[in-house]
């Protein structure tokens, strides 16, 4: 008897296939429904997951790597020719990361404290450390001014999408990689703290090149004031109760002078604390929460923050593809929740209709589908997506094979 | 109204594969009263297998050669974990067969964490995306928004045709009275000349051989990205919807499985803001946005009120010896 359902069902199945096709969406990019993320869904992974369905999403970043940008094109020149592949936004970021510590650390010595002074007083574009996602300086909370740029997809790769937003960055002037006397004595030693393994750990990845190509370059020219340059490693998985014991292991190493990390902003908020007790500057190549560096005097980063990138991305998505109703999905963590806030509250000041916010966890839902049936009966001609890139590219192919993309 | 019908269907896919993983969970029990919690990284083996093995493949340019290869790998990638299930008992569980209850428990846990390091070790724990035919996930058909993927039918009518295999293996075959005979009293039964290491090794095949394909199908379903842990998420909220069903009933947990993916999607579908307790206090809290990220505490919730009124769950029966 129920064999027989099961034959019917299939019979049936296979007539209605004949009859009715529906693939008329198969190669159209994000278009009648644009699809917009923030800066952590800029990862290669993000295309390869989401294949076809990525195609012409718009992708906020620090950083493209426009190699028709000198300063960029050596670097990725570099890059490629050490670890094969091209740099990214967090690559880019620990690299300048590292090589606002070396300056620093070239000028004022070695101590904590004179290091964090000397990051604070970088605080104009021309006391500024100027790298490939250009000038690295500070306002006194310790936060980074740097415009965004806006990246969408093509051919599997990132590239920069015609339209922007504001002038756009560009790589600062750069000094080509110098040979010079190999350096001797004691290594500097900075930390280098991120993600290196567990779900993000392509992010680890490029921030653990970024840092090794930096500190290679500079070790090859010489070191700093004739010392060699040395990292050591803290991998705090991008768990915060993980950064908390990276933060004790870096920090109470007399030898580590300065830190570069975290990346996840729930990982800089648990590690700030113990840096800030044991007066050591921390500089995040990632971090974009607002809280991040507040409160404390040791807290840096080198990019923007998110309150900066959700309105510009309201303001792209109202001004410049002339949308005008929007449904979220955000990550249910400092970064998710901090970027979707400032999204909506410049949403509702440009009379950006924000239809739905929806939430998802991580690592704990296995199932999109629900939440994107949610959004499609909700009509909308936009979607934004405040997370990283594996969600994201989720949504994305979720929402394409739902019919919600024409 | 679509859309109810949309989330059900939604519910219903992902029920059904919760219900596979279930029967694993629900079979070992009946037998010998393990709940074995390394079963969920069995499922996530089987994806893993199979993500190995079509990755060797992914020059694959084809749809028809893929698609071919995607069936042949992922039966490979079934008997295998089969296979896996059957060692699972023999190395863990089959020494501790007389030992108490507990520490065979203990021990599921420990194959748990020791099968996902393992994950870890051989396969880093970076998301992989699992190729498949991406023609699964065009339409059949249209009702009203609805569309009906390729890959829907294959779920049903593949978990139809288990379910049929599975009732005809348990109720008509000489090995199933065995099965049914463990289940009442293993001593009496291995007295009367039950193999009962060979019936519990069965099991675990036919347990593990279902998580296979519900976990590959899992992960199809979220659209072929799956990491080390999909295996706990599976493997947790299948052993709800066991638990729900009643623990050791075979349709019990299928029916569990479904009510677990419906209550999830709808939950997720539906749920919006409920008032943050502190907004009686002042009018600064938001309200709390449930919608999304708490579906699997919905599931459990249901779980919950379920046991309060039928603590047998669903479909057990009255027993006195549950745990």
């Amino acid at each position: 008897m129920k064999l027989n359902i099961g034959m019917s069902l299939v019979l049936i199945g296979a007539c209605l296939a004949s009859a009715c096709t529906d693939n008329s969406n198969k190669d159209s990019a994000w278009k009648e429904v644009a699809f917009v993320a923030g800066d952590g869904v800029f990862n290669d992974k993000f295309i390869e997951i989401g294949g076809e369905a990525t195609k012409g999403a718009y992708i906020i970043t620090p950083y493209v790597n426009d190699v028709t940008d000198k300063g960029i094109k050596a670097f990725s020149d570099n890059f490629a020719a050490k670890f094969k592949g091209e740099p990214d936004a967090w690559a880019a970021l620990t690299y300048d990361a590292v090589g606002t510590f070396a300056q620093v650390i070239a000028k004022v010595g070695t101590d904590r404290q004179k290091i964090r002074d000397g990051l604070a007083a970088m605080n104009t574009k021309e006391t500024g450390y100027s790298g490939v996602t250009g000038i690295t300086y500070f306002d006194q909370n310790g936060d980074c001014v740097k415009p965004a740029i806006v990246a969408t997809t093509k051919d599997g790769k990132f590239t920069k999408a015609d339209v922007q937003m504001g002038t756009g960055a560009g790589a600062g002037v750069v000094a080509a990689v110098k040979e010079g006397k190999k350096p001797t004595g004691e290594p500097i030693v900075i930390g280098v703290a991120g993600p290196f393994t567990g779900q993000n750990q392509a992010f680890g990845d490029m921030i653990r090149k970024g840092a090794e190509l930096k500190i290679e370059e500079i070790n090859k020219a010489g070191g700093i004031n004739g010392r060699p340059l040395q990292a050591k490693w803290g991998d705090d998985e991008g768990v915060n109760g993980k950064a908390v014991n990276v933060s004790k292991d870096l920090a109470s190493d007399p030898k580590v002078v300065a830190v570069v990390g975290h990346f996840n902003s729930t990982c800089s908020l648990a590690a700030k604390p113990e840096y800030t007790r044991k007066k050591i500057p921390m500089l995040s190549p990632g971090s974009t929460n607002v809280k991040v560096c507040e409160g404390s005097d040791y807290a840096f980063r080198n990019l923007y923050r998110d309150d900066f990138q959700g309105q510009l991305i309201a303001k792209f998505l109202k001004e410049k593809l002339k949308k005008t109703k929007v449904v979220v999905f955000y990550d249910n963590d400092d970064y998710g929740k901090g970027l979707k806030k400032y999204f909506v509250k410049e949403a509702k000041k440009l009379g950006l209709e924000v239809l739905e916010e929806i939430p998802y966890n991580r690592a704990e839902t296995n199932d999109f589908k629900p939440l994107v049936t949610k959004a499609k009966y909700k009509n909308p001609d936009a979607i934004f997506v405040a997370g990283l890139y594996e969600q994201a590219a989720i949504i994305a192919k979720a929402a394409r094979n739902s019919g919600m993309q024409k | 109204m679509w859309e109810i019908l949309e989330q059900i269907y939604n519910g219903l896919n992902t029920g059904i594969l919760y219900g596979l993983v279930a029967i694993g969970y629900t079979m070992v029990y009946g037998i010998i009263k393990l709940i074995n919690f390394a079963h969920g990284e069995v499922c996530m083996l089987g994806i893993m297998i199979t993500f190995s093995l079509m990755s060797a493949f992914a020059g694959v340019d084809s749809a028809v050669i893929q698609t071919l290869l995607f069936t042949a790998f992922v039966l490979i990638a079934a008997v295998l974990d089969g296979t896996l299930g059957i060692g699972l008992d023999l190395v863990a569980y089959k020494p501790l067969r007389h030992a108490s209850r507990l520490s065979a428990l203990i021990t599921a846990i420990g194959m748990s964490l020791l099968l996902q390091n393992l994950a870890v070790l051989i396969w880093d724990p970076s998301p992989k995306k699992l190729i498949y035919p991406n023609w699964v996930h065009d339409p059949i058909f249209v009702i009203g928004s609805i569309r009906v993927q390729y890959f829907a039918l294959f779920i049903w009518v593949g978990t139809l045709l288990s379910m049929v295999c599975l009732y005809l293996l348990v109720m008509k075959t000489k090995l199933g009275t065995a099965m049914r005979a463990c289940s009442q009293n293993s001593t009496a039964a291995a007295l009367m000349g039950v193999r009962l290491d060979r019936v519990v090794g069965l099991t675990f095949f036919i347990g593990s051989l279902f998580a296979a394909f519900a976990g590959i199908a899992v992960a199809i379903n979220k659209e072929g990205s799956f990491d080390y842990q999909i295996g706990l998420y599976i493997g947790l909220v299948a052993f709800a919807a066991a638990v729900l069903g009643g623990i050791g009933n075979i349709p019990g947990a299928m029916l569990g499985g479904v009510v677990i993916g419906v209550a999830e999607a709808l939950a997720a579908g539906f749920l919006n803001k409920i008032p943050h307790p502190a907004r009686l206090l002042s009018e600064e809290h938001s309200n709390l946005n449930v919608n999304g990220g708490y579906t699997q505490g919905i599931a459990f919730l249901v779980l919950i009120l379920i046991l309060i009124f039928r603590p047998q769950g669903l479909l057990g029966s009255k027993g006195g010896d549950r745990a």
